[in-house]
């Protein structure tokens, strides 16, 4: 299964969430009194469109959407061009299957909570074939016998549960965003990760958790970007207003990515005779 | 032997009402089977542009730009990403914005539409949305590294003529996509004129990107 192309960066931020409870707070108190509401009566259709942006933050939302834009052009983006042009691919292939492989238990829990064994039961038998025969996961062994990949995180759970997502809010750093998904991502690493879950719950975490916490939430960065770099410069060259486009891609994706978990898990099917 | 007009009617009518029971089903199948083809033909047509080593880009992009003016319903679908807002625009306003958009459209995707359709594009299948409108489900093909890109296509038959009405690329619908674009432009600028000096800049841009002389 493909990384959806507009999927927010939405990386793990580890080590991060309590900066991130920092910026949800800051948004909910800035939520008064932006972007004016339409008279229903008035005009229909334009509280129709209002209500379909679900963006009441949009001004807040602008301002960082800015400063992420310079973060990136600044280093992000330069980082993932040299990862994904520069570095031999070998490499780089190695990278992306550990990350993933360091994903997993994300992924399984996520699975279970979805009511999705099936799901939970090709993230276990991915993690211990990669594990193992995929030398400690550097090598994705088990695409190749026939276990595919699929992501899952907690923001979609909590949609899969009944919950919506809530207005726009483009998070500093992590990107385009809602406070379900940005609730999800907090609960995804600090919670359902294990050394993300260490790194929070002991009082004073080994300092090689730390960095290598670091390390890897810098690198997940760097890997998830040099994925959509092509998606994002196509959909900047072909927008009036990239933010606005941004915005509409970003919600589509990620609801066409819940579907993906809502679907009837999938009774083992008998091998074909 | 003549037969009574009754037995003519009655035989008449009961088939005709085969074939319209038949139907719906049947047909639906013939339009999504009609849909399928109809991209399978696209992506082959394109192809052929691309591999043809003679073209000069601005012969590509003028293949491509009229491959594209062909198959897609630029006009409907120029109208559906201005929205409300078609209706409060003037007549001249209209047509400028659809001039506008046709070229925003080929400067703009025809290129990715190439990229898109000269990949390897495996037509998947079809299933029809009501009478006239099916979706053909297909996939670029790529390394199992990197996964396969899900595109959906909406398409229309009219008159017995298919033309594509909207791309939705892993879950992403461009029509959809371009009317909220649209939308926050039409709201920044106040009018459809301002979204039309847009529009024009927009193209002018792309155009120069492309190293197309107007």
């Amino acid at each position: 299964m493909v990384e959806s192309m507009f999927r927010p960066l939405g990386w793990s931020p580890l080590g991060l969430s309590k900066s991130l409870a920092v910026v949800v707070i800051m948004a909910a108190l800035i939520t008064g009194g932006c972007a004016t509401r339409p008279d229903p009566r008035e005009d229909p259709e334009a509280y129709a469109e209002y209500v379909e942006i679900n963006d009441p933050l949009e001004p807040f939302n602008r301002a960082v959407f800015e400063f992420n834009r310079a973060f990136d052009t600044m280093l992000l983006k330069p980082l993932a061009i040299f990862y994904r042009d520069i570095l031999p691919p070998p490499l780089t292939r190695g990278i992306n299957n550990t990350l993933n492989n360091l994903r997993s238990p994300v992924i399984f829990f996520n699975d279970l909570l979805q009511g999705r064994p099936d799901r939970a039961g090709t993230t276990l038998a991915r993690f211990m074939i990669n594990s193992t025969l995929g030398v400690g996961g550097v090598h994705d062994a088990a695409t190749n016998l026939g276990w595919e990949r699929h992501e899952a995180d907690f923001g979609q759970t909590l949609a899969v549960w009944g919950l919506g997502e809530g207005p726009f809010l483009m998070l500093p750093i992590l990107g385009p965003s809602n406070p379900r998904d940005a609730v999800g991502l907090g609960v995804d690493s600090a919670v359902l990760d294990p050394l993300g879950f260490i790194n929070i719950a002991v009082s004073d975490p080994d300092t090689a958790i730390k960095v290598f916490n670091y390390a890897r939430t810098g690198t997940y960065a760097v890997d998830r970007r040099s994925q959509v770099i092509d998606a994002l410069d196509d959909l900047e060259r072909t927008s009036l207003d990239f933010y606005a486009a941004l915005r509409s891609a970003v919600r589509q994706s990620r609801r066409s990515f819940i579907e993906e978990g809502r679907q009837a898990p999938v009774s083992p099917t008998p091998l074909a005779p | 032997m003549r037969f009574p007009h009754v037995v003519v009617a009655t035989v008449f009518a009961a088939f005709s009402l085969v074939s319209l029971a038949l139907p719906s089903s049947a047909m639906a199948s013939t339009l999504a089977a009609g849909a399928q083809e109809f991209i399978q033909s696209i992506a082959d047509e394109t192809v052929g542009v691309l591999q043809d080593d003679a073209l000069q880009i601005e012969d590509r992009t003028q293949k491509l730009g009229s491959l594209f003016n062909r198959h897609f319903a630029v006009e409907d679908i120029a109208r559906f990403v201005l929205g409300r807002h078609w209706r409060s625009a003037s007549e001249a306003e209209r047509s400028n914005y659809v001039d506008l958009f046709r070229d925003f459209i080929v400067f703009g995707y025809a290129q990715r539409f190439g990229d898109f359709a000269g990949e390897q594009l495996r037509v998947r299948g079809a299933s029809p949305v009501d009478e006239s409108t099916a979706i053909v489900n297909s996939e670029i093909v790529r390394s199992r590294q990197q996964g396969n890109i899900r595109v959906d296509w909406r398409v229309v038959e009219t008159n017995g003529t298919f033309q594509i009405h909207d791309v939705v690329v892993e879950g992403v619908s461009m029509a959809q996509t371009q009317r909220s674009d649209f939308a926050a432009t039409i709201r920044q600028r106040g009018s459809v004129a301002g979204l039309n000096q847009a529009l024009q800049q927009k193209v002018n841009q792309l155009r120069e990107q492309l190293g197309i002389r107007s």
